[in-house]
């Protein structure tokens, strides 16, 4: 499972949700961090991304685990997955 | 005989027989009767003595009985003067000529309870402690505590804690807090100590730049101008902080701010104050009940960024004309030190309890040199002596810690803070735990029951939390002439107790045995299990957060060291709730029960450490106020370099907060000889006068003083032979 954490009112993570297809990607799941839902934020614990997550969002935690930031990182690991 | 025209004046317009006339008269004569056999004549001879509380032999006043229930309950003067009447009438019928104080008000109290004055009689309750219990308190040791001795100061904190638990209960907090705690739904923690605030992290700046002159005290001392003066003021400042916290007392940056002092002294006489340092902090039994003072002492190999441009103050508090960062190797001679002394131990070789020496490791102790020397070194002693805490400052993380795990994350006006380190003080004001497993068999197996009755809880602990704060600014309130004035005393035009600044912790105990009850596994049997743990601690994260923005308190979340919560919760719920025995850990034929921890693995589960140390560490983001991981070396001694690549990879690889090595040992009071490992006789002389020392939540002491719970638990813990 690839997992997309993002967060409401966060700039880059809303560029990446309208630039990119997400629904058209298998396997991928986009978590909201905002203060009602516990199983994103215990996944970003399971993920260590919890103090990443201070600094920069979004996070894009791969199949394998790799933790990857960046919007650019981001947008060609996702269209490489949509391929 | 009354006369018939009284008791027509009696009933006035109500037509009578002849017959009637005289029925009437015989029943007001009985009611005036019965009046006249109620009230004694005080000038006659009710001949009763009464023992008092303030010690003293009165003679029998029934308008105090009065005056008592005006004073305190809120019923009216003629209910007052009926209930006196109807206890002096008791008291006369009993014949008793000496009757104590206490004795009277419960009799009181009957009668308040016999008119369903319920309010009035819990208004009007007496607090104290039966007779049989003083005593028992007085012959045995109370091992609720096990860093207190037995003796008289801690038999005098006992019973002062009980009666202030009893107060606590009925008039600081509110019934349904009140209930929660005695079924064990939650702990209200030092309940004995509601007057105080919990633990508090400061800085030597503070008498350094202030000296040493405290509300009350007896003499005041200017700014200390030698570092064992400086000392000095240190020790007796903790003493003080101590009798106003119920707590640890936590000393931020130590060598760094004892360092303008150093500047210039020769080696032996370094020697010499860190020994002064740790034993002054090891042996003054000053504190409640006669322990040693709680210290943590925070220490760094580097000077910490935000203290490096900081104006060093120096002798007789005055500013050296240098910052912090020009006294690098003065602090790291300083430290270095401290550790050797650490690693001699006491007189007998044995580890000091405290006090506790936390190193901060961060980016920028890596890029300092001799890290790597030094780092060796304190691991040296943490496989020697244990003390070592290791406190992992991630990032621009930068922290405070106290207790065995309680820190203070540093913010942004901290730093802007940092130019006047004396005001960086923190405290945390109350630690309210929840009882995880409770939870589960509640919920049998719901999801949704579960969270629900979690968000529960924890919104009560936050009414705990709002009731204690409430009374505690009522004490502050009273100011220099009120009981907190040491935390009202402002020297640098702010309260010493920085409210603005005081955290409100939820604690946690047993989430492994919630897990295992509602998932059938333990938290290191399964993934799965793993994440719905990180999934309990994210949602009480979430409340947490929540209700911290509804009430604007600060309401974080603490790994609870549950020293006797977790033996509490255990036996309580052994009790309630039969299912309990599915998961309680421990003995119990021999009543040696306990619950995991806060969000701990099992202690006996044979993991790698360092795999231990990863994923009890994916909790620790989540729990702000501070988490720990115990690496139980028992018998083994793995070496200083094996440690040192292990912290190094705990730092890199893990989220982990904070990691201490415990050792095993066994002093022999017959030779004075010390050996690894916990034995029943010295294995040396044969003698089987020894002391088992190990940890037991966040400090060394001796196993004789623990609780079952935790001896139940020492039992259980797999210890590490090696570490990687």
């Amino acid at each position: 499972m690839t997992v997309l954490f993002t967060k409401e009112g966060c700039g880059k993570c809303d560029w990446v949700k309208k630039n990119i297809n997400l629904d058209s990607i298998d396997g991928l799941k986009v978590l909201q961090l905002d203060g009602d839902d516990p199983e994103a934020l215990a996944m970003l614990a399971y993920y260590e991304c919890v103090s990443l997550s201070e600094k920069q969002l979004p996070i894009l935690v791969s199949e394998n685990r790799e933790i990857i930031t960046g919007v650019g990182h981001i947008r060609k690991y996702l269209e490489g997955l949509a391929v | 005989m009354i006369s018939l025209t009284f008791a027509r004046a009696e009933a006035p317009g109500l037509k009578m027989s002849k017959k009637g006339e005289i029925a009437m008269a015989s029943l007001i004569e009985m009611k005036e009767f019965k009046k006249e056999s109620l009230r004694f004549d005080e000038t006659t001879d009710l001949a009763l003595f009464v023992r008092t509380s303030s010690e003293a032999m009165d003679g029998w006043d029934r308008s105090r009985i009065v005056d008592a229930l005006l004073r305190e309950t809120f019923i009216d003067e003629g209910t007052a003067e009926d209930i006196s009447l109807e206890v002096e009438n008791d008291i006369k019928r009993s014949g008793i000529k000496v009757i104590t104080a206490p004795l009277v008000r419960e009799m009181v109290n009957a009668k308040l309870i016999e008119r369903g004055l319920e309010g009035a009689r819990r208004l009007h309750t007496r607090l104290g402690v039966p007779l049989y219990d003083v005593d028992q308190l007085i012959t045995r040791p109370n091992k609720e505590n096990a860093n207190v001795p037995h003796g008289p100061e801690a038999t005098n904190l006992t019973l002062a804690e009980n009666i202030k638990k009893e107060y606590a209960l009925l008039n600081v907090f509110d019934q349904a807090v009140g209930d929660a705690h005695m079924r064990g739904d939650i702990h209200l923690h030092d309940l004995g100590f509601v007057d105080r605030p919990y633990c508090s992290g400061q800085s030597l700046e503070y008498i350094k730049k202030f000296g040493l002159n405290l509300p009350n005290s007896l003499a005041m001392a200017k700014p200390a101008k030698h570092p064992e003066v400086l000392l000095a003021h240190m020790v007796k400042f903790a003493a003080a902080l101590q009798s106003h916290f119920a707590g640890a007392i936590g000393w931020d940056a130590v060598n760094l701010f004892f360092a303008p002092y150093l500047r210039g002294l020769p080696k032996n006489e370094v020697r010499q104050l860190a020994q002064m340092l740790i034993f002054e902090f090891s042996q003054q039994a000053v504190a409640r009940g006669g322990q040693a003072i709680f210290t943590d002492i925070n220490l760094y190999w580097e000077v910490p960024k935000h203290f490096e441009n900081v104006p060093a103050i120096g002798p007789g508090g005055e500013f050296t004309g240098l910052t912090y960062a020009d006294y690098l190797p003065e602090a790291q001679n300083f430290v270095w030190t401290l550790f050797d002394i650490f690693r001699e131990g006491d007189g007998l070789g044995r580890p000091f309890f405290f006090p506790k020496p936390l190193v901060h490791i961060t980016e920028k102790f890596f890029a300092t040199p001799g890290h790597e020397e030094f780092l060796h070194h304190i691991c040296d002693i943490a496989t020697e002596k244990g003390n070592t805490y290791y406190v992992f400052d991630r990032g621009e993380t930068a922290k405070i810690s106290e207790c065995c795990r309680l820190s203070f994350k540093l913010e942004k006006s901290d730093f802007d803070d940092a130019v006047q380190p004396w005001k960086m003080r923190y405290s945390a004001m109350q630690n309210v735990t929840i009882n995880l497993p409770r939870i589960a068999y509640e919920a049998r197996g719901d999801d949704t029951r579960l969270f629900e009755l979690l968000t529960d809880r924890i919104t009560l602990a936050a009414e705990a939390h709002l009731q204690k704060k409430a009374f505690i600014e009522r004490l502050l309130a009273l100011g220099e002439v009120g009981p907190l004035a040491l935390l009202t005393m402002d020297r640098d035009g702010e309260p010493y107790l920085r409210m603005h600044r005081v955290t409100y912790l939820i604690g946690m105990v047993g989430l492994n045995e919630m897990v295992q009850y509602h998932t059938g596994e333990e938290l290191h049997e399964s993934e799965d299990a793993l994440r719905f743990g990180l999934r309990v601690i994210a949602h009480m994260n979430l409340v947490a957060a929540r209700l911290a923005k509804k009430h604007r308190m600060r309401f974080v979340l603490e790994q609870t060291p549950a020293e006797s919560t977790a033996y509490r919760f255990a036996k309580l719920d052994m009790k309630l709730y039969p299912q309990a025995q599915r998961v309680v850990k421990g003995n119990l034929a021999l009543d040696e029960i306990y619950y995991t921890n806060s969000t701990l693995f099992n202690v006996g589960a044979v993991i790698d450490p360092i795999d231990r140390v990863k994923k009890e560490g994916l909790f620790h983001p989540l729990i702000e106020a501070g988490s720990l991981t115990h690496v139980w070396l028992g018998e083994s001694h793995p070496s200083p370099d094996s440690l040192a690549n292990f912290v190094v990879k705990v730092f890199r690889m893990t989220q982990n907060d904070q990691v201490a090595f415990s050792p095993e040992q066994t002093t022999c009071v017959s030779c004075g000889r010390t050996v690894r490992g916990l034995h029943d006789a010295c294995p040396f002389c044969g003698s089987d006068k020894v002391e088992q020392i190990t940890r037991i939540t966040g400090y060394f002491t001796k196993v004789s003083s623990w609780n079952k719970g935790k001896r139940g638990e020492l039992r259980d813990r797999y210890r590490n032979g090696r570490l990687c």
